[in-house]
């Protein structure tokens, strides 16, 4: 099973309603599929939810996979409608538009003042802290970008997927894909510089 | 070329979107302009900064969940597709209420393996009377399970409370269809019914026409929204 390519294994799963096939490209794309959701919707709860739904459509839509197309490529297609299905209907019910919402909160993105504790006594748990402290700001950074940069941004940046990849699943132009990663990085430059964000790194 | 059309092109150049000659524009530029040099190093911070939000590791019982849902899932629908024709719809709706959730199937399997499938069977059924109680989403639930399974994509709010055959009785869309002349079944209003409440969510017009396999000629429509809905 383990030799078969992605592709081949869908086959089999339509052809043959062979579960083990399905099974094992839930092995092979468990970790990046729920990471990549995880990072579009920032809330690991809702990630694990989403993350199934994403599989729950793969299976379900599974006659219609086109053999022609990378099965990552569907796949992720899948999720980040999922995502932004979620994220619509999120913002129906609190009625406040999602990037709105987001800069309401931007007061969060404040790096506290931490003074240096000349006697740490577990400097591995302070550490942690720190760095939980970073991820939660990258995190909201991130969650700043409107939804359209910010597929493109993860897909690249996150996922490491080329701008060719991304224009597959997204189902845009190339250029688009740039200009929109392109945009993406500028919001986040200019935000982390305004915050002084980089400063509090060195 | 201003200082903001630089920062672009640096932009570009770290995200690696621009074409082999720009790139090789920007790099020669680079090696003469201490300017450019020390922008880029603040740009590349930002990156670096952005690559700390490391990959997390999924939930350890998140795969067996999916597995668990496709069981759920294909039982619903050799369900669908073969015994539709031959089971009422109350058989239906009573095995699907069931069956519906994977964390009952898992509950079920650990009664009947340590208490053997009779009395653990009666376990399981007693578990199931309790759990319905208190699960006020469950006709909601089933409602989006069993249009699923008919191949219809449904959302389906919360609502109230009541068991499955209190939503039946109260859903309009049935007396509605008798009275154009349609013969629906409980299954097929609920369908309807699920449109409905997707629709109530996204202020547009639903138009729905099902065909079913087993009941030739039979379709479903709903065009205009209908007033009065005692849900």
């Amino acid at each position: 099973m383990t030799d078969y390519s992605d592709e081949e294994l869908m086959i089999s799963l339509v052809e043959e309603g062979d579960l083990k096939a399905f099974e094992e490209l839930l092995v092979r794309y468990e970790k990046s599929l729920f990471n990549y959701i995880y990072r579009h919707i920032g809330d690991f709860h809702a990630a694990e939810d989403l993350f199934q739904e994403t599989f729950y459509r793969i299976f379900k839509n599974r006659r219609s996979f086109n053999p022609d197309l990378r099965f990552s490529t569907w796949a992720y297609r899948i999720a980040t409608n999922v995502c932004i299905d979620d994220i619509r209907k999120k913002t129906r019910e609190l009625e406040v538009p999602l990037e709105e919402n987001n800069l309401a909160h931007e007061s969060s993105l404040q790096f506290t003042e931490r003074g240096v504790n000349p006697n740490p006594i577990n400097p591995s748990l302070e550490e942690r802290l720190i760095k939980k402290d970073i991820e939660e700001k990258i995190k909201a950074l991130v969650k700043s970008l409107p939804e359209k940069l910010r597929s493109v941004f993860i897909l690249s940046e996150y996922q490491d997927l080329s701008c060719r990849e991304i224009a597959q699943i997204l189902e845009i132009p190339l250029g688009t894909v740039k200009s929109r990663l392109h945009n993406g990085f500028k919001q986040l430059v200019e935000l982390i510089k305004k915050k002084g964000l980089i400063n509090e790194l060195q | 070329m201003n200082c903001n059309e630089k920062e672009d092109l640096l932009i570009d150049y770290l995200a690696g979107i621009l074409e082999r000659e720009e790139s090789e524009r920007v790099e020669s530029h680079l090696s003469s302009c201490h300017e450019c040099q020390k922008r880029l190093k603040e740009l590349n911070k930002v990156r670096v900064l952005l690559r700390q939000w490391k990959r997390v590791s999924p939930p350890p019982e998140l795969k067996s969940k999916v597995m668990d849902n496709l069981k759920a899932l294909t039982l619903i629908e050799e369900k669908a597709n073969k015994e539709l024709k031959d089971t009422s719809t109350d058989d239906v709706l009573e095995w699907l209420r069931k069956r519906v959730k994977s964390e009952q199937i898992r509950i079920y399997k650990v009664l009947t393996d340590s208490l053997g499938k009779e009395n653990g069977g009666k376990v399981f059924d007693y578990y199931l009377e309790e759990q319905l109680k208190e699960q006020m989403s469950a006709p909601a639930k089933e409602v989006q399970i069993i249009a699923r399974s008919l191949g219809l994509d449904v959302e389906v709010e919360r609502q109230g409370g009541g068991t499955v055959q209190e939503t039946i009785r109260n859903c309009p869309y049935i007396s509605m269809a008798h009275e154009l002349g349609m013969k629906v079944s409980p299954c097929e209003a609920i369908c309807v019914k699920a449109a409905k409440i997707r629709e109530k969510f996204h202020p547009i017009k639903v138009e729905l026409v099902k065909k079913l396999p087993n009941e030739e000629g039979l379709c479903i429509f709903l065009t205009t929204p209908i007033e009065s809905n005692p849900a």
